[in-house]
């Protein structure tokens, strides 16, 4: 009994502890962003995420353009534990094109052309761990070709470990990686490379000392001759002095990293540079082999992480350094945006050659724009903090020893030769690099502001007389179409057409005229730009007064009409409109034509546009009352004939 | 058409009276009274009540001269009239209206113990009423049929029973605006024939009144008033009168309608 309880027990906490039953799936299904169907078994953990579990099975076809004819296949066979997978997957690819060449006598006679890429896979726990093979074939005139050969490819939590050997057939010749990894994917020993690139068939030596490179040679393997040759002395030297026991500041840092190696260079240093070609050729390979996995490659099939790293050394760096480090980035960029701003103002490549003194300075800004250029790697590994691994006693000896030294900027002013020594007092003095650096920027930062506030004087004398010649434009095409608006408008009701004169007169012409004498005489450039801003105000206002003043009397005399009813005499049998609500709209009249004569005497048109607005609101609130009981409001606008009393009776 | 409908009313209400007017023997001289004036004063309403119906109704406060100052107006009372009736108007260009007609006829000789001071006239009337422009002028043809109960003042006088027919053509003529409006001051010359039938009659021809009017409208109101001549026979065969009579009337009118639709007009500014 005790047995069975057990029994029943261990199976309920069995079922606890994996949760939910499994669910089959079949159907749509997108495996690294492309889609497929898939056929596997999931379940839903307390977040309703679906965890793959057992067998999968992905398969993909599709057919490219008509007119191209293409054809994709994907197949994916595995398996997935807890959502990771795990044991021998299969991944294969398909690519073929069909080019169809003619039809006869009911035939198709077409050519295939095709790619074919097997991946025999192992992992364990979502990593690659084991051996991997990789298969390419190739179909092309009626024959199966192999493209690539993999004899030796093994994995180890996810890094490529032990013997590393890939091959590809392309053409006549074979391109071949040939290397030893350590555990964790370190490069070790000899690595060599052939492979094609810039139309040479390379052939490419590394030695590494458990993931430093010592040294390469490239060779062109048609022409049998030596195309370089890197030591990397700094590196065995203090690989060299660690051997040794020696204390200098540096230790081997527990970090790995990716396929090139860095130490006191930068990304345009040869000791960079002449790593791009393999690992360019590395990277392909990788990319080809990992394309199936997330974890590796993105869904355009770029490399995010590699399985084989590079070591690197990790450099001491004191309290003043790293307060540097935090300090400088912001002050590098600072001086980067204001050089690329004023480099960009396209007034300034005219204005340069204002004077020697312009051109010096906008020379001098060029220059330290491309020193600052120079920087930018630099800069890119102190903002990551990765400045740490590289020695930046080297890279300030090799790349900045100009730093802090006396810059000359030389120009040809008129056919003259002239030239400026700028100093950089108290940068060498200081000690270490960061600091000179900071200092460098700093004094960097002083003369070019010293070059900004001269250049700002030309560009804004030249920006006040450009803005002026704009604003006196625009205020003479714009006073052109406000006039001719005001002189062309059509207006049949003889009312509305002499209040548009009189407006036309007071303010198009008495105010206006007597702004732009201001705007002509006034000699500051604020004045001259404040009056030209009221002229502008002006001749909007105007020109979107117009439609309103000329519906002014039709807006009265709509309002006439709404406040008449048709009636019916009965005495003498005719039809005719009366007034209603009679005391309101004889106010209204009184208001009304008190408004319209303002209008017309208005000589300025902010005034102006106060009393059209005025027009407006008591023809709003006249609409509003119509129906209204008002009975009581007429009673008080009873016998009042003042205007300004009646306005405020109307509430308005 | 007019005519045909004043033949048709002649022939039907006033012929077969003709014959017994012909048994009274009138002298072949021809006897005028004196002019005499006289002054009325009328207020005039009409209520619409919905789209045709309306209610009518006037009243009449009306004097005559002093039996020995023939031209002073308003010497005695002469009459207090009060008309009421319901039309319905089918078209803005015709209507028809009926109801009765209350009339108190007072003494002509104030103080003669020989009359009763005054005495009740009733009649049920009604009216055809026919609108037609003519140009600016708006000219009103009215038919109108009064069924009279009628005593003289004379103690102990017997009531009468007559039918009187009444056919007046009023043009009313704006003065200051185009057409007849609201604020129109108006010239309305009118002329109005009576015809009355009767065992005691001795003329049909009963009355004919040339009125001339001045008005204004004015909203609900209408100011309306002139001068009237009229002339026709008296009860004594032979014998004509002929009267001046100062006419002075306020007319007004009220809508109830509760449904009524107002002109719609919605201007947005």
């Amino acid at each position: 009994m005790k047995r069975i309880v057990l029994l029943i027990s261990l199976s309920l906490c069995a079922r606890l502890l994996t949760g939910q039953d499994l669910k089959s799936y079949q159907g749509n299904y997108k495996f690294n962003g492309i889609e497929g169907e898939a056929k596997f078994n999931y379940q839903l953990n307390p977040a309703n995420e679906s965890i793959l579990q057992g067998d999968f099975k992905f398969e993909s076809s599709s057919k490219g353009s008509f007119s191209e004819n293409i054809f994709e296949r994907k197949a994916i066979i595995g398996r997935f534990e807890l959502n990771k997978k795990v044991g021998t997957w299969t991944y294969l690819d398909e690519h073929h094109q069909v080019t169809l060449d003619q039809v006869v006598d009911f035939k198709v006679f077409s050519r295939l052309e095709s790619q074919q890429v097997k991946i025999s896979a192992n992992y364990k726990s979502g990593l690659p761990h084991g051996k991997w093979t990789i298969e390419e074939n190739t179909y092309e005139g009626d024959k199966l070709k192999r493209a690539s050969q993999s004899d030796a490819i093994h994995f180890q939590d996810g890094n490529l470990v032990n013997e590393l050997q890939y091959k590809t057939f392309k053409d006549e010749h074979t391109q071949i990686v040939r290397g030893k990894l350590l555990e964790g994917g370190i490069l070790h020993g000899e690595l060599a490379m052939v492979y094609e690139s810039d139309g040479k068939l390379i052939s490419e030596i590394r030695n590494y000392e458990r993931g430093f490179l010592l040294g390469l040679v490239k060779k062109d393997l048609r022409s049998d001759e030596l195309i370089e040759e890197v030591i990397f002395f700094n590196t065995i030297d203090k690989l060299k002095e660690l051997s040794d026991g020696k204390q200098n500041g540096f230790r081997i840092a527990d970090e790995v990293f990716g396929m090139t190696y860095r130490d006191g260079f930068l990304r345009d240093g040869f000791e960079y540079v002449a790593q791009s070609q393999g690992n360019q050729f590395l990277e392909g390979f990788l990319k080809k082999l990992l394309k199936n996995d997330e974890l590796f490659t993105n869904t355009e099939g770029d490399l995010i992480q590699s399985p084989i790293h590079t070591k690197r050394f990790v450099y001491e760096l004191s309290r003043a350094d790293q307060k540097s480090i935090e300090e400088i980035p912001s002050l590098y960029r600072e001086n980067v945006k204001k050089t690329s701003e004023y480099l960009a103002e396209s007034t300034l490549h005219l204005l340069k050659n204002k004077s020697d003194s312009t051109l010096l300075a906008y020379s001098y800004i060029q220059l330290q724009s491309d020193n600052l250029k120079r920087m930018e790697d630099l800069f890119t590994q102190i903002e990551s903090k990765r400045i740490q691994f590289l020695d930046v006693e080297v890279l300030s000896e090799n790349y900045f020893s100009w730093v802090g030294t006396p810059d000359t900027v030389q120009v040809n002013y008129m056919d003259q030769e002239i030239s400026e020594v700028i100093e950089y007092r108290d940068v060498k003095s200081n000690s270490g690099f960061f600091q000179i650096l900071q200092a460098f920027l700093e004094n960097q930062k002083v003369q070019l502001e010293k070059r900004y506030a001269l250049l700002d004087v030309s560009l804004q004398t030249e920006r006040n007389s450009e803005e002026l010649l704009q604003l006196s434009k625009q205020i003479e095409s714009f006073t052109e179409k406000v006039r001719g608006l005001y002189s062309n408008e059509v207006i049949e009701d003889p009312r509305s057409a002499l209040l548009v004169t009189s407006i036309s007169e007071n303010i198009l012409s008495n105010q206006l005229e007597s702004l732009r004498t201001m705007f002509a005489t006034d000699n500051e450039f604020v004045q001259k730009q404040s009056n030209a801003e009221m002229i502008l105000n002006l001749l909007t206002t105007t020109e979107d007064l117009l439609p309103i003043l000329i519906t002014l009397y039709s807006d009265f005399d709509k309002l006439d009409m709404l406040y008449q009813e048709e009636v019916f005499n009965p005495f003498t049998y005719t039809r005719y409109n009366q007034r209603v609500q009679e005391k309101l709209f004889d106010s209204y009249e009184i208001v009304f034509e008190y408004y319209i004569t303002q209008i017309q005497n208005s000589e300025d048109f902010n005034t102006l546009n106060s009393w059209i607005n005025k027009t407006q609101i008591l023809n709003r609130k006249m609409t509003e009352l119509r129906g209204e009981d008002t009975r009581r409001l007429e009673k008080r606008l009873n016998r009042e004939k003042e205007p300004l009393k009646l306005e405020s009776l109307l509430g308005l | 058409m007019y005519r045909i409908v004043v033949f048709l009313v002649i022939g039907l209400f006033v012929g077969p009276h003709l014959v017994q007017a012909q048994e009274i023997t009138v002298p072949s001289e021809k006897t005028s009274l004196p002019t005499t004036t006289e002054s009325w004063n009328g207020l005039y309403l009409k209520l619409r009540l919905s789209d045709r119906w309306w209610w009518y109704q006037e009243n009449h406060y009306r004097r005559r001269s002093s039996i020995d100052n023939n031209s002073d107006f308003v010497g005695r009372m002469s009459q207090l009239y009060n008309r009421f009736g319901m039309t319905y108007m089918f078209t803005d260009y015709f209507e028809v209206t009926f109801g009765p007609t209350l009339v108190w006829n007072f003494t002509p000789d104030p103080g003669n113990p020989e009359y009763v001071n005054s005495v009740l006239e009733p009649r049920f009337w009604h009216q055809w009423l026919l609108t037609q422009s003519v140009g600016r002028v708006k000219v009103l043809h009215q038919f109108r049929f009064e069924h009279r109960f009628k005593r003289d003042n004379n103690i102990g006088a017997d009531y009468n029973y007559t039918d009187r027919f009444r056919y007046k053509i009023t043009a009313y003529v704006p003065l200051n605006k185009p057409k007849m409006e609201n604020n129109t001051l108006f010239i309305a010359p009118s002329n109005e024939i009576f015809i009355e039938t009767g065992k005691h009659k001795w003329n049909i021809l009963e009355e004919n009144r040339v009125y001339t009017a001045i008005g204004y409208t004015y909203n609900n109101l209408m100011f309306f008033g002139g001068h009237m001549w009229t002339y026709g026979p008296t009860n004594n065969p032979g014998t004509y009168r002929n009267r001046h009579i100062i006419r002075l009337n306020v007319m007004y009118t009220i809508d109830f309608r509760t449904n009524r639709k107002e002109i719609t007009r919605n201007f947005s500014f």
